[in-house]
């Protein structure tokens, strides 16, 4: 069975998001991992995280994927936004091992001119700081459309990142992997499209496919090699609108590909609730056909 | 959704409309945008991915008032002229925002969703609009004409900002009758 679910809001707490998932046809989803109001996560209730357990257990749910906030750089020229994203990393990371969610994704930020070498050492630098050899949750790289100074770009860069951090801590390396967002590598040029094999297997030839844990599935409302960054609701993008070139064959390439199987797709398209729930039932005919 | 964030997300759509309506949507910035709402920039990401997902919401957050004011949109295919009139009704009351956020380069996104949302509501009785692409073709031509016809005439009337102007009222005269017709072209398949 296909695990897909949507970013929901974490306003009401976690046994909420658990019932929402539900109440859409998800068995996953994603959130922030913190609420940055005056910088401070709200505290963890317990109870409130058992019973999202006990909604996951009830209903086979897999991994969740928890989202850093997207004001995080961890390569900013900013010695204080540098410090910033360390710190609150960090504390991410602490709570999440009380969470049932396995994975942290993050963008690896923009090195707002200092060049793409200096940004690869400050985004190891921090995660050999913010990440340690016991925990559970695997950190997630996510591929981005390369707009402006994005990091994250390539395969290969994002490749760069986990091999230094190998290089220096292997033990760290096993808990790094990759979210893929189909949106994002398709305005950052890789061939989603018409060559859906040919872009996992450069991916397993950079990255290796192992890594990949997670997949941002998202239409696109440019075409390929924007580098903009905008998503549009499935079917309706470069990837999934026959007139625009591409098709629903897109998708269901997607949830059906081998390589991805068994990895949660989250979409983070421009939907409210009662879209949401509409993609999830479409994309499960599609994977399910 | 708490009072805290309501009124967080209603100030962010009040500085974003005052914004959108000096420039285009590629020309706004974060940064500028709460500092005019008086919010955070981490505030901002919480509730938004970027300046352009707040456009997208808050065109989602209109196209659904809009079909919203329509009494049963599923009634399109028994009723397409009261349905019609119903529809730019709700347009002209909610000019003020649709004009802006529907402006410069988002101008074709308005008609497109407005099918698109009238779609899913005529299709949950009338699944044809969906499977069958003659159906589906009359009906987009419908919708989208029936939108365009109206912008038209109202770019055409100097009056039409102020309320239903007498040249206006025959424009959706005329569109809710051709609406009739074409709805007798989908019938003939029945």
């Amino acid at each position: 069975m296909l695990t897909i679910g949507c970013h929901l809001s974490t306003a009401k707490g976690y046994t909420a998001m658990g019932e929402t998932a539900c109440s859409i046809g998800a068995n996953t989803f994603a959130f922030f991992t913190r609420n940055p109001r005056g910088g401070n996560a709200r505290a963890l209730d317990r109870s409130d995280v058992d019973g999202l357990r006990r909604i996951m257990a009830e209903n086979s749910f897999g991994p969740l994927v928890a989202h850093a906030p997207y004001t995080y750089n961890p390569c900013s020229a900013k010695e204080s936004a540098r410090a910033f994203a360390l710190e609150a990393m960090r504390e991410d990371l602490e709570r999440l091992e009380a969470l049932p969610g396995q994975y942290y994704n993050f963008h690896p930020g923009c090195h707002v001119g200092q060049g793409a070498e200096r940004g690869v050492e400050l985004i190891v630098e921090t995660l050999l700081q913010v990440m340690w050899p016991e925990q559970r949750t695997c950190v997630l790289l996510e591929t981005m459309a390369g707009k402006g100074t994005e990091m994250g770009r390539s395969f290969e860069e994002i490749a760069e990142v986990i091999a230094r951090v190998g290089e220096k801590r292997p033990e760290l390396a096993d808990k790094l992997g990759v979210c893929l967002d189909t949106c994002h590598v398709h305005d950052g040029g890789y061939d989603v499209v018409a060559d859906l094999d040919g872009v996992l297997g450069e991916f397993d030839r950079a990255v290796g496919l192992g890594r990949l844990r997670a997949v941002h599935l998202n239409d696109s409302k440019n075409p390929r090699g924007a580098h903009k960054d905008r998503h549009e609701v499935i079917g309706a993008g470069y990837l999934g609108s026959e007139e625009l070139g591409g098709g629903l064959k897109v998708f269901s390439r997607i949830v059906r590909h081998p390589a991805l199987s068994g990895l949660p797709f989250i979409l983070e398209t421009p939907n409210e609730l009662d879209g949401y729930a509409r993609e999830i039932k479409l994309l499960r005919e599609l994977a399910e056909a | 959704m708490d009072l805290r964030e309501r009124k967080t997300r209603a100030s962010i759509k009040q500085a974003f409309l005052a914004l959108r309506a000096e420039k285009s949507l590629e020309r706004i910035t974060v940064r500028e945008l709460v500092e005019r709402a008086e919010v955070g920039k981490a505030t901002f990401y919480l509730h938004y991915r970027s300046v352009y997902d707040l456009s997208d919401a808050l065109q989602r957050e209109a196209i659904a008032e809009i079909v919203g004011a329509i009494a049963e949109p599923e009634a399109y295919l028994a009723a397409p002229d009261r349905v019609t009139r119903q529809l730019f009704e709700a347009f002209r009351t909610h000019a003020d925002v649709v004009d802006v956020l529907f402006s410069g380069e988002q101008a074709g996104v308005l008609a497109q969703s407005v099918e698109h949302a009238m779609r899913l509501r005529v299709a949950e009785q009338f699944p044809q609009v969906e499977t069958d692409p003659r159906v589906s073709a009359l009906f987009t031509f419908e919708i989208q004409g029936g939108y365009y016809a109206y912008r038209a005439a109202r770019a055409r009337d100097s009056e039409a900002q102020v309320g239903a102007s007498p040249a206006e009222q025959a424009a959706v005269d005329a569109i809710a009758q051709a609406a009739l017709a074409i709805t007798g072209l989908i019938r003939a398949d029945g």
